[in-house]
C-alpha cells in the first residue's frame, strides 16, 4: 500500500473506515485524491458520521475484495466519462429502450459486476449520493413508524434494505428484481450485514403486481425509475401495495448519463411530476448535487443531480 | 471557458491547468472541449481530450484541426 495520503490520514483518525475506503482508491488511482478530498469538504460531522457508517457497510461486502472493488470503481469513472462526453455532444442518454439497455449493459455478466461494484463504492465517496443516503435515514426516521415491513424493488446492494432494517426500525424486509442474479446479490450482502433473518426475496415484475394480503410501510425505489421505459405505470402498479399511512421513497437523478439510463429527468420539478402522475403526493424533496455544487449552478451546468422524494398516496 | 467555469474574473494563460481553476474537474473539462467542438466545428478524439493539460495544449491542438 502507498503512504497514506495527509489530507486522508486526518479523516482516517476519526472515520476509521471511510479513511480505509479512500485510501483504497488513492492507492488504485492517486489522480483522484484531489476529488475525493474536495467532495468531503462539504460534509457536515453528522454526514461524516454517516459517511463512515456506511463505508463500514461497504468495507463488510467488498470483503477481501477492497482493492478490486477500487479498481473497478475507476473504470466505472472512465465509463461515466464517456457517458458525460455523449450527453454534453447530444442532449439525451445514449439509449432509450430497454432493449438496447439490455443488449448493451444488463446481459453483459463482466460489465454488470465491475459496474455494481464501482458504484457500490461512489455511495459513499460521491457527495451527492452519501447525501441522499444521510436523508433517507434521518428524514425517514422522522417519518416512519418502526416495526412495519419495507419493500425495495431493484435492491442491488442492499444498503437502502439494510439502513431502513437499522435505522428506521422496521421489521422485515422485502426485495423484488426482476433478475434472479441481482436477486442473490443482494441476499449475499444482506447476509454481510447480518440482517438475513429479516429479509424475503421474490422474483417479481412490478409492472404485473397485484395487491395482495401484503402491504408495505414503505417501498424504495432508488435509482430504479430512470431505468424503466414507463416509470409512471411501475408507480401506479405498486401505490396500492402501500399499507394505511405508507409510504414511498424515490431516488432519482437529473442529469446523470449512465450506460444504462433510459430517462431524462432535467429539474426537480420533472421528477416531482413524475411522482404525481404516478399517483402520489410529495411530501419532501432534497436536490443532491455533484460536490455539493448549488443546485442553480448544476442546473445551469447540467451536472448531475439525485433528487430524494418522500411520497404518500395521492 | 468564461461560460463554462462560470467564473466572470477568469485569468488565463497558455500555461493555466486545471490545477489552477477549482471549478476545472473532469465535468467541467468534458463541457469545455464540447463548447470549443461547437465552436470551431470539429470534434476532438478521447486521447485527444485525455491529453489536454493546459490551455495551450488546447490552443495548439485547436491549430491542428482544419479549419
Amino acid at each position: 500500500m502507498a503512504e497514506m495520503a495527509p489530507a486522508l490520514t486526518e479523516v482516517s483518525a476519526r472515520y476509521p473506515a471511510l479513511g480505509r475506503l479512500m485510501q483504497a482508491v488513492v492507492d488504485v488511482w492517486p489522480e483522484h485524491q484531489g476529488f475525493l478530498e474536495k467532495s468531503l469538504e462539504p460534509r457536515t460531522d453528522a454526514l461524516m458520521e454517516t459517511s463512515d457508517r456506511i463505508a463500514a457497510a461497504i468495507l463488510e461486502l467488498a470483503g477481501d475484495h477492497v482493492r478490486e472493488h477500487a479498481e473497478d470503481y475507476r473504470w466505472l469513472c472512465a465509463q461515466i466519462q464517456e457517458e458525460e462526453l455523449n450527453f454534453v455532444r447530444t442532449g439525451r442518454y445514449r439509449y432509450s429502450t430497454f432493449a438496447e439497455t439490455n443488449a448493451h449493459v444488463y446481459s453483459n455478466a463482466a460489465f454488470m459486476r465491475r459496474y455494481m461494484h464501482g458504484l457500490l463504492y461512489s455511495h459513499v465517496l460521491w457527495y451527492m449520493h452519501i447525501s441522499s443516503l444521510h436523508f433517507f435515514s434521518q428524514r425517514l426516521a422522522a417519518r416512519i413508524k418502526a416495526g412495519g415491513r419495507v419493500l425495495e424493488v431493484g435492491s442491488g446492494h442492499g444498503l437502502l434494505l439494510f439502513l431502513a432494517l437499522r435505522d428506521l426500525g422496521l421489521a422485515e424486509a422485502v426485495a423484488w428484481d426482476l433478475s434472479a442474479v441481482s436477486l442473490e446479490q443482494t441476499r449475499e450482502a444482506l447476509g454481510r450485514l447480518g440482517a438475513l433473518d429479516r429479509a424475503r426475496f421474490a422474483v417479481q415484475d412490478m409492472h404485473t403486481a397485484e395487491p395482495g394480503s401484503e402491504r408495505f410501510e414503505l417501498i424504495i425505489l432508488s435509482h430504479l425509475l430512470e431505468h424503466l421505459e414507463d416509470p409512471v405505470d411501475a408507480l401506479v402498479r405498486l401505490r396500492p401495495l402501500l399499507s394505511k399511512r405508507g409510504l414511498i421513497y424515490v431516488n432519482v437523478p437529473l442529469n446523470a448519463p449512465m450506460p444504462d439510463h433510459l430517462i431524462l429527468l432535467k429539474t426537480p420539478a420533472e421528477a416531482e411530476a413524475l411522482l404525481v402522475k404516478g399517483g402520489f403526493r410529495v411530501l419532501e424533496i432534497a436536490s443532491h448535487t455533484t460536490q455539493a455544487a448549488s443546485l442553480s449552478r448544476a442546473q445551469k451546468q447540467e451536472t448531475a443531480v439525485t433528487c430524494s422524494i418522500i411520497g404518500e398516496p395521492a | 471557458m468564461i461560460d463554462v467555469f462560470d467564473l466572470d474574473d477568469l485569468v488565463l494563460t497558455p500555461a493555466t491547468t486545471a490545477d489552477d481553476i477549482e471549478e476545472w474537474d473532469s465535468l467541467s473539462h468534458v463541457r469545455l472541449v464540447v463548447a470549443v467542438e461547437r465552436k470551431f466545428g470539429f470534434k476532438f478524439t478521447n486521447s485527444e481530450i485525455e491529453s489536454l493539460k493546459t490551455v495551450g495544449d488546447l490552443v495548439n491542438l485547436i491549430r491542428t484541426k482544419p479549419a
